[in-house]
């Protein structure tokens, strides 16, 4: 069975879909600004050629031909990948943001598709035939996914263009200033709903926003405002810790609703990590069981107007990334001995050419590990942070179709889209939870001492 | 988990690792470049641990995008 036939046929499909979205998007901005049209095109084109290349040189490596037309795949992907990105760059005749949009919309497509695979065809693999057939079916579904996607760029584009922008982010984040505001405060007041709506749309008011408009003098409401992420962080953990206690208070043997639901989720996430990590499961359960939990309820708390999701900074995923990054390292040197992990981190050198490569190793290695709990947060980031800003532009846009008494027009539409959107992050919301935690018991397993594992690293030094 | 069947979860697992490789292909290079200008300007050597490190980012990219192709193609 040709184990990558999937694998490339979603690639492929995904690349298909990032041209006709870079089209469109193209077709869009060209007639106003032709030059940002032709960056969006040229990104697109250098991460079509930087996927082509990988794929070959994946490919090559992964079936072991280590022939003459890997060297040259590396050369080709060097010079058309890099150096076209850098002669443009150079050049400096196409904007940054284009460029950056059209480099990333394959990108984009890419982790789409693979979410849209997950939550189409469930937990099926996608060696199997079913998943080609799923895959089939799911091209069905892409289309109103890319249809959305496009009215939500072009909703972007419009509202962004429009000169009543800052209306709508006075409307939907200064409005409790604006009406809360006594004439007395005057101009301090003033500054704070101008601040609130210089910063736009970025995000829906929430109650410690509100109570800061309406208290803006008060240095307790002040810091709390000022270090929102930390307090919704922290309401999450008490939420969490509040229903854990509630559920295993007084257990039964025959348990009610509540306790049968909350350990029929622990159970299953239990029974998904430990078909990964085996009977370890036992001694790693409490910290991914707390990562899926915790970052569950913080998303969830995203949901309930007035509240927010702490998973929308970067600097709350970057600290739960590096307590994952932290963990593993730590159980790989209780596994392996300081002298074992220092080994794994340089390559496992057996010979001298492998010794000679030491310099080169060590720093490829640390680099590969820094980037998986950085990947972990980022993404993790990414998409709390944009279906909370999808939420934010529409809501946005209501209002200035509001403000314009096209009432009829805009109501009923864009509350069903945002609704609609909702909906998604609730979803969403689940699933990346669930990739944080399996990742991270992922990393775990390749630095566990494991048969298969120590198996393939010893393959791949030979 | 005593006495029970643990699930399969090769495509929840699949999907949580390829869709890290743009993460990760991104990353690495970025990751190497920042820690290189930091080196760079502790030891005045600018640009060249900058460049140096970049290049070795792409290249620990590709090493781990190839890692995860391996293990997310394990059926175990």
């Amino acid at each position: 069975m040709d184990q990558a036939g999937p694998g490339h046929d979603m690639l492929h499909r995904a690349l298909g879909t990032s041209w006709i979205v870079a089209l469109a998007l193209a077709a869009a901005v060209a007639p106003g600004r032709p030059r940002d049209a032709a960056a969006i095109l040229a990104g697109q084109l250098i991460a079509f050629l930087h996927f082509i290349f990988l794929t070959k040189i994946v490919k090559l490596f992964t079936e072991g031909r280590r022939d003459a037309r890997l060297p040259l795949a590396i050369t080709a992907k060097v010079a058309l990948v890099y150096g076209g990105l850098a002669a443009l760059i150079a050049w400096g005749g196409v904007g940054y943001v284009p460029l950056c949009v059209g480099f990333a919309l394959p990108f984009l497509t890419l982790f789409l598709r693979s979410i849209m695979l997950a939550l189409g065809a469930g937990p099926a693999s996608l060696t199997t035939r079913r998943a080609n057939e799923t895959a089939r079916s799911l091209g069905n579904a892409a289309k109103p996914a890319v249809l959305f996607l496009l009215l939500g760029a072009g909703a972007l584009l419009a509202f962004s263009a429009l000169p009543g922008a800052a209306v709508a982010g006075e409307a939907t984040h200064g409005a409790p200033a604006a009406q809360g505001a006594p004439a007395t405060h005057g101009e301090a007041t003033h500054g704070e709903a101008a601040k609130h709506a210089e910063e736009g749309a970025a995000e829906l008011p929430n109650w410690l926003v509100i109570l800061h408009d309406f208290n803006p003098g008060n240095p307790l409401v002040g810091w709390l405002e000022k270090n929102q992420i930390i307090v919704f962080a922290w309401i999450a953990g008490l939420l969490f810790l509040l229903v854990s206690w509630l559920a295993m208070r007084k257990p039964k043997m025959v348990p009610g609703p509540f306790q049968n639901g909350v350990e029929w989720m622990v159970e299953s996430l239990e029974d998904v990590c430990g078909g990964l990590l085996g009977p370890q499961i036992d001694k790693h359960f409490p910290l991914i069981g707390a990562l899926f939990f915790y970052i569950l309820t913080i998303n969830m708390l995203g949901i309930i107007p007035g509240m927010k999701s702490a998973t929308s900074s970067l600097d709350l995923t970057l600290a739960l990334a590096l307590i994952t990054f932290l963990y593993v390292q730590y159980w790989g040197i209780r596994n392996l001995g300081i002298v074992g992990y220092l080994d794994h981190l340089a390559g496992s050198p057996r010979d001298a050419i492998g010794w000679m490569m030491l310099p080169v190793m060590l720093p490829v290695h640390i680099l590969g590990e820094l980037a998986k709990p950085v990947s972990l947060s980022c993404r993790l980031f990414g998409n709390i942070f944009g279906e909370d800003t999808l939420i934010v532009v529409f809501v946005g846009a209501t209002a200035l179709l509001i403000k314009a008494s096209i009432v009829a027009l805009a109501v009923p539409p864009m509350a069903g889209i945002t609704a609609l959107f909702m909906m998604l992050q609730t979803l969403t919301s689940i699933v990346q939870a669930l990739i944080f935690s399996l990742l991270a018991t992922v990393y775990l397993y390749m630095m566990l001492p494991h048969e298969a594992h120590a198996h393939e690293e010893a393959h791949e030094t030979r | 988990m005593t006495g029970k069947e643990p699930k399969k979860v090769t495509g929840w697992r699949q999907v949580g690792l390829l869709s890290s490789i743009p993460f990760i292909l991104a990353l690495a290079p970025i990751i190497g470049f920042v820690i290189g200008q930091l080196l760079d300007r502790h030891f005045r050597t600018r640009p060249w641990l900058s460049i140096v490190l970049l290049v070795l980012g792409f290249v620990a990219g590709v090493r781990e995008t190839i890692k995860i192709v391996k293990l997310s193609q394990r059926e175990d």
